[in-house]
């Protein structure tokens, strides 16, 4: 009886036809579903092999040595600082008082290498004459000689040989140098005497600052010497160790490439076989005694630069003319406390240093998420820290949405709320327009066009100093493109926001004889504010996840933000963490330590924007209830 | 200053002696859609201060039409449009030129067929209509709240919990809640779509009983497809059919005595 | 205050002129704020438009300069004759003006790589992209979809999988570059079909009797495949959400009629549900386009190279499957990379210029076009919309 309600059609495989549509369908939710969980495998596979490989190569780091040599080369580096800082004070000094002199000095020499380039013939010919003492050749000689160097120095272009100016104005000076030039002899060659005074006179004058500087200069070298020395004995060991690790399967190689050679070469590769020594354990103990030698002379060369420093920032003379030399100075002398300290307590990590301490796993986790600095392809070591890269994108981002959420809210209000239609039909699309706009081309604007326009506005008189654009291509250019990047997405989502809000709630504000406005700010936006909350989180999403903008504008520099600078850091080149990953994934090899670091910033962004995606949907659902 | 600023605008307007029309409409058709099809054609009638006046008539007749002409809320569809006619309130055409709207509506409240409080507190709810004319003053909002609360009838239930959500209320509640709303900013007419049309029979009972104290202060419109309701709250009742006013009358007259064939139809329940 | 107790005969005028200042300066804010967004566009467009347009047109028929279209990208030459003057040119013009004239004076010879030429490879290596991924995005997209919204029982773990889905939409284009270069690039797990298997990357490789090639599972580079369903991945959450839209826009009526009809659920799905969906998914699929024929990152790292001599299908070796495996191998050159190598990675020279502005606007033109009809395709959807 129940047969004519039974299933009919052909069986495959014991399945019917509908269960086999259905299994189509299955199988390709299926796939997306699988590729989804493939992403989130993927980027941990390679992103998690960091730490063990991250830690491993910081274990070489401290058993070679480099850990120590590293405190030595900040040491030797933080030193070198204030080496540079005397020298711009001292020539800014310089230049403050002896301008002229300076100014006579440098031109003078330059004067005569003119003469003495183009005079060369000439001058030997004087010479010549001179000393066959042929009186009429010396007459005719000296002649041509004058006559040559009239023609020079009325020829003579004064903004070359006076290249920085220094005469430009003490034209009496100048007039002198060429009197003299006029007369010089090229086989007395003697200096006329108010160079020479001149010579003199900033010699002595400078004499206190000089010695100052040298003092500073010398008590540093020490340790520069000491540093290139160690810095080779660790890279070394740190070479062999990478060179031990492999040594078994080179070896192998290497037989296993004899067995086909024969003769002579068959006995260089099995000699060159036998070189290679296999031991369990590369001897770090043995190869780091050099370095635990130095430590005594390391404290000594440290001891020696604190007092170099001290005595050398004391002597240099209290009175300045220049301006900058007093800022330098300053600089230095408050530099000169915190150094020191640095140094002291640099010199304690480093005397505590053993090669054969342990290092805590946690090492290679904390070094990255709180390592200050990113350094790849360096001479000395690779160093993954991820602030710089995050607070770039931060700040990035903080740029963006603040310029964007005023206006994308603003401009949702309105098209939304106030706009007449045919506004609404204008300014719906070309909002749209904006969102396909590729991201690459607004790159590319950034770099040709609006780098140039706003360094050339910053430059303008009513621009504070920090806001002043030094380069075209920094935080804030990219800022304000990502800003326009977010506009579509947070207008859009906004005006979703506002047009879920209850028509009755817009009618009874306005039969209450509230205007258009107050019903807005009252009644609308409060209500919707949870889906524009969430709607400027996702924008936040978007800037922060945004790669050609940032790779292309943001100047990626990689360096923490001088905060001393206030607000002006907006202004500086930085880096991000999409930037880093678009710029060096290209150039790294498969599976390299540098390789997981990149997989693991961009499991950060992943986490980052995921965090954001699902606190987006919580506030609409949160508030969306209340 | 900090009398002006107590100031009600609606304070300024005339006074209309009880039984005198504050709300005279003559000859009004009105259109949807730029005068091409007329929703009302044709309609006069006088409504009397200080009276309970109800719009009754099938669905689509026009009257919820005619309620929001009375204080321009048909401004909100742009293709509205009024063809010929005139409204006078209080004395003045409330469609010329120098009329703003949101004037008209402070004289004007309106009562929504569906509560719709905003998803403020109770306290802010009433006292939104004054803030929006720049009454800020603690004292004078609070006074103002409880004042309103108490005439529809609606304090002693919530005035432990004047800062919660609004949207905890009640059906009833929250429509009574509507209704202080509107008469906080003391208007001279109360315009009520259906007032009761969302809420069930207890709630509605307690709006009608709110409805004839208001009376006392307040001209009362009411727009109800329900004819026992009109029968009970109303002085007044104007039937509407098609677009067009049938018939007008003391209600009573309406449902007793009505002198045209259709309100009679209609008011026995023979169609509608 | 007795002066403001004057009875006048309109109670309605406009009383508060603060308030109506206060109005019309708050509007008229939202609306600067509202102009400013269409300015920048405007300028950005219009910059781009402005000197873009005369890399693209010529003075003369057929007025388009079809060369830029139609060359390959090349070597620029850039030289000052005898005379002083300034000439450049493309690398086989530069060479076969040589070779005519040997004693030609050239000064101040300079060459910028990827300059010269046109941009064929770059336009054919985005198309093929972007082919890729919409055969196998909306294959697998719409079925997700159709799986999804119809046959799935709802519950929590469907609410899972769509919220699952929604997030990915969210996740930077970046990652996917990632991803897809640890995936499709790097892992062996893809076959290619060739004779000359990489032994050192091969899982293992299957000989295929009776060619003398293989089925050698070693991957697939950086390579059109890698590129296209890197796009692809990135895609599917935009069209499975909006593709489930649709269907969900199809009222549940239609279907209940055709199932108490008798209908199979699949005869359902066809008849009752499809056709009427139908627009809704074309729109998903060209806004699915708009979303990934615009981004750089994905195919930094899986299918894009800066310079490139020949087209796909000109360097694909072997016959049959071996050329198609070959040629969806091979890297590409593609629009949005080729403007990042010329804008980002060469020294700036005026001398780029044209080929930078004209890359970029035919870019533009092009993507924003794909905008167009998506925002065509929707608005006419949404006005049909009405059962």
């Amino acid at each position: 009886m129940a047969k004519h309600f039974q299933k009919r059609g052909k069986r495959i495989l014991g399945l019917d036809k509908q269960s086999w549509i259905k299994g189509f369908f299955v199988g390709n939710a299926g796939i997306s579903i699988v590729v989804l969980f493939l992403i989130c495998f993927f980027l941990m596979l390679e992103a998690l092999r960091f730490f063990p490989s991250h830690h491993e190569s910081l274990k070489v780091y401290r058993q070679s040595g480099q850990e120590y040599v590293g405190h030595l080369i900040n040491q030797a580096e933080g030193y070198q600082e204030f080496v540079s800082f005397t020298n711009q004070a001292y020539f800014a000094e310089y230049d403050a008082l002896f301008s002229k002199e300076r100014g006579i000095k440098d031109s003078w020499g330059a004067l005569l290498g003119e003469i003495e380039d183009e005079g060369e013939d000439l001058a030997e010919a004087l010479e010549d004459a001179r000393d066959e003492e042929d009186e009429a050749a010396i007459a005719k000689a000296e002649a041509d000689y004058s006559a040559f160097l009239l023609e020079l120095t009325s020829e003579v272009d004064r903004a070359s040989i006076d290249s920085f100016g220094r005469l430009a104005k003490h034209d009496d000076a100048w007039e002198s140098l060429l009197e003299a030039a006029r007369t010089y002899d090229p086989v007395e060659e003697d200096t006329p005497e108010f160079v020479a005074q001149a010579i003199k006179a900033q010699k002595e004058g400078m004499s206190d600052f000089t010695k100052a500087k040298n003092e500073i200069a010398s008590a540093g070298t020490t340790l520069k010497d000491l540093r290139s020395k160690l810095v080779g004995i660790t890279a070394k060991i740190a070479e062999d160790a990478e060179a031990d690790k492999s040594a078994v399967a080179r070896k192998e190689a290497i037989l296993e490439g004899a067995d086909q050679l024969e003769g002579e070469a068959r006995a260089a590769a099995l000699e060159e076989a036998e070189k290679i020594v296999i031991r369990d354990e590369f001897p770090y103990g043995e190869r780091v005694k050099p370095l635990e030698e130095a430590k005594q002379a390391h404290k000594d060369a440290v001891v020696k630069m604190s007092a170099g420093l001290v005595a050398g920032i004391e002597n240099i003379p209290a009175q300045l003319s220049s301006e900058k030399a007093v800022e330098l100075v300053a600089k230095i002398k408050k530099g000169e406390e915190r150094f020191l300290e640095n140094v002291d307590r640099s010199l304690e990590q480093a005397t505590e240093w053993k090669y054969d301490e342990e290092l805590g796993f946690w090492n290679s986790v904390a070094k990255f998420f709180f390592g200050r600095d990113w350094i790849t392809n360096s001479s000395w070591t690779d160093v993954y820290g991820l602030l710089p890269l995050l607070q770039g994108s931060v700040m990035i981002s903080c740029i963006a949405l603040f310029f964007a959420v005023p206006l994308s809210i603003g401009a949702a209000i309105y098209v939304n709320r106030l706009a007449t239609l045919k506004e609404q039909n204008l300014i719906k699309p070309s909002i749209e327009m904006i969102q396909a706009i590729p991201s690459i081309v607004l790159g590319f604007f950034g770099i040709m066009v609006l780098g140039q326009q706003l360094q050339d506005w910053s430059q303008a008189a009513w621009v504070p100093e920090m806001f002043r654009i030094q380069d075209r291509l920094n935080a804030f250019n990219a800022g304000l493109l990502l800003a326009l990047m977010a506009v579509p997405t947070i207008f859009t989502l906004c005006e979703d926001a506002l047009n879920n809000v209850p028509r009755a709630y817009t009618e009874a504000s306005l039969a209450l004889g509230a205007s258009k406005l107050q019903t807005v700010t009252r009644v609308i936006v409060p209500t919707a504010i949870s889906g524009i909350l969430a709607a400027v989180l996702l924008g936040l999403g978007r800037v922060i996840g945004e790669t050609m903008v940032v790779l292309l504008v943001a100047g990626n520099r990689i360096s923490m933000p001088d905060w001393g600078q206030g607000l002006g850091i907006m202004m500086q080149p930085t880096h991000t963490m999409t930037g880093i990953i678009a710029q060096e994934m290209p150039e790294v090899g498969e599976g390299t330590l540098h390789y997981r670091a990149l997989f693991l910033v961009g499991l950060v962004l992943f986490t980052i924007s995921l965090a954001i995606n699902i606190s987006a949907q919580k506030i609409i659902k949160r508030l969306g209830n209340a | 200053m900090n009398d002006s600023s107590v100031t009600l605008d609606s304070a300024d307007a005339p006074v209309v002696a009880a039984n005198e029309p504050i709300i005279s409409i003559d000859d009004l058709s009105f259109s949807y859609d730029l005068g091409k099809t007329n929703t009302l054609r044709n309609i006069s009638l006088d409504i009397p201060a200080g009276k309970v006046t109800a719009f009754i008539g099938p669905s689509g007749c026009g009257k919820s039409t005619l309620l929001r002409c009375l204080n321009r809320m048909n401004d909100l569809v742009d293709t509205a449009k009024v063809t010929t006619g005139k409204i006078n309130i209080l004395g003045q055409d409330i469609n010329a030129p120098d009329v703003e709207a949101i004037e008209l509506r402070k004289h004007i409240g309106m009562v929504f067929q569906k509560y719709n409080p905003f998803p403020k507190s109770i306290y802010e709810n009433v006292a939104y209509g004054l803030r929006v004319q720049g009454i800020n003053n603690k004292s004078v909002l609070d006074q103002a709240v409880e004042e309103s609360l108490q005439k529809s009838a609606l304090w002693s239930e919530v005035k432990d919990r004047l800062n919660t959500s609004a949207l905890g209320l009640s059906g009833g509640q929250q429509q009574r809640l509507c209704i202080a709303r509107t008469i906080a900013v003391k208007p001279q007419i109360v315009l009520m779509d259906e007032p009761c049309s969302a809420l069930d029979p207890i709630a509605t009972a307690r709006i009608e009983e709110l409805i004839a104290e208001l009376q006392q202060d307040f001209t009362i419109v009411i727009v109800t497809h329900n004819m026992q309701q009109a029968t009970r709250v109303s002085d007044r009742t104007a039937f509407f059919y098609l677009g067009e006013l049938i018939e007008y009358d003391e209600t009573t007259n309406i449902f007793g005595n009505p002198k045209i064939k259709q309100t009679e139809d209609y008011v026995s329940g023979r169609f509608g | 205050m007795p002066e403001s107790k004057t009875v006048s005969k309109n109670p309605f005028r406009a009383s508060s002129r603060k308030q109506k200042v206060k109005d019309g300066l708050g509007v008229g804010v939202f609306a600067i704020f509202t102009y400013i967004i269409m300015a920048c566009a405007v300028v950005i467009i219009g910059k781009i438009t402005l000197d873009g347009l005369p890399v693209i047109l010529k003075s003369e028929a057929p007025f388009i300069n079809t060369e830029f279209f139609t060359k390959k990208t090349m070597t620029l030459n850039q030289f000052d004759t005898a005379e002083g003057e300034m000439v450049r040119m493309d690398n086989d013009d530069f060479y076969a003006f040589r070779e005519k004239n040997p004693d030609a004076v050239i000064n101040n010879h300079k060459t910028f790589s990827y300059a010269g030429g046109g941009i064929i490879g770059p336009i054919v290596g985005t198309f093929m992209l972007v082919i890729v991924c919409m055969i196998v995005s909306l294959f697998v997209g719409i079925s997700a979809a159709i799986y999804l919204n119809e046959y799935a029982r709802k519950g929590k773990t469907l609410n899972a999988i769509r919220l699952s889905i929604m997030n990915l939409a969210g996740v930077p284009s970046i990652v996917y570059g990632l991803f897809g270069a640890a995936f499709f690039v790097h892992s062996p797990f893809f076959p290619v079909f060739t004779n000359t298997p990489d032994w050192e990357k091969a899982l293992f490789a299957m000989p295929l009797w009776p060619t003398d090639g293989y089925l050698s599972f070693q991957g697939w580079g950086e390579s059109l495949l890698a590129g296209g369903l890197t796009l692809a991945v990135m895609a599917l959450p935009v069209i499975i959400a909006a593709c489930e839209e649709s269907l969900k826009a199809v009222p549940k009526g239609f279907r209940e009629a055709s199932l108490a009809l008798g209908a199979t659920k699949w005869q359902c799905i066809r008849t009752a549900v499809l056709p009427y969906a139908a627009p809704g998914i074309l729109t998903a699929s060209v806004l699915g386009i708009t979303r990934v024929a615009g981004e750089t990152a994905p195919i930094m790292f899986t299918a894009a190279v800066a310079g490139k001599d020949k087209l796909p299908w000109e360097d694909a070796q072997g016959t049959g499957l071996y050329w198609i495996s070959d040629m969806m191998t091979q890297s590409v050159q593609a629009l949005p990379y080729h403007i990042y190598v010329v804008t980002g990675k060469l020294p700036d020279d005026p001398a780029l210029k044209n080929m930078q502005y004209g890359s970029v606007f035919v870019f533009l033109l092009l993507v924003i076009s794909i905008a167009m009809v998506s925002v065509f395709l929707r608005a006419r959807f949404r006005k049909k919309l009405k059962w």
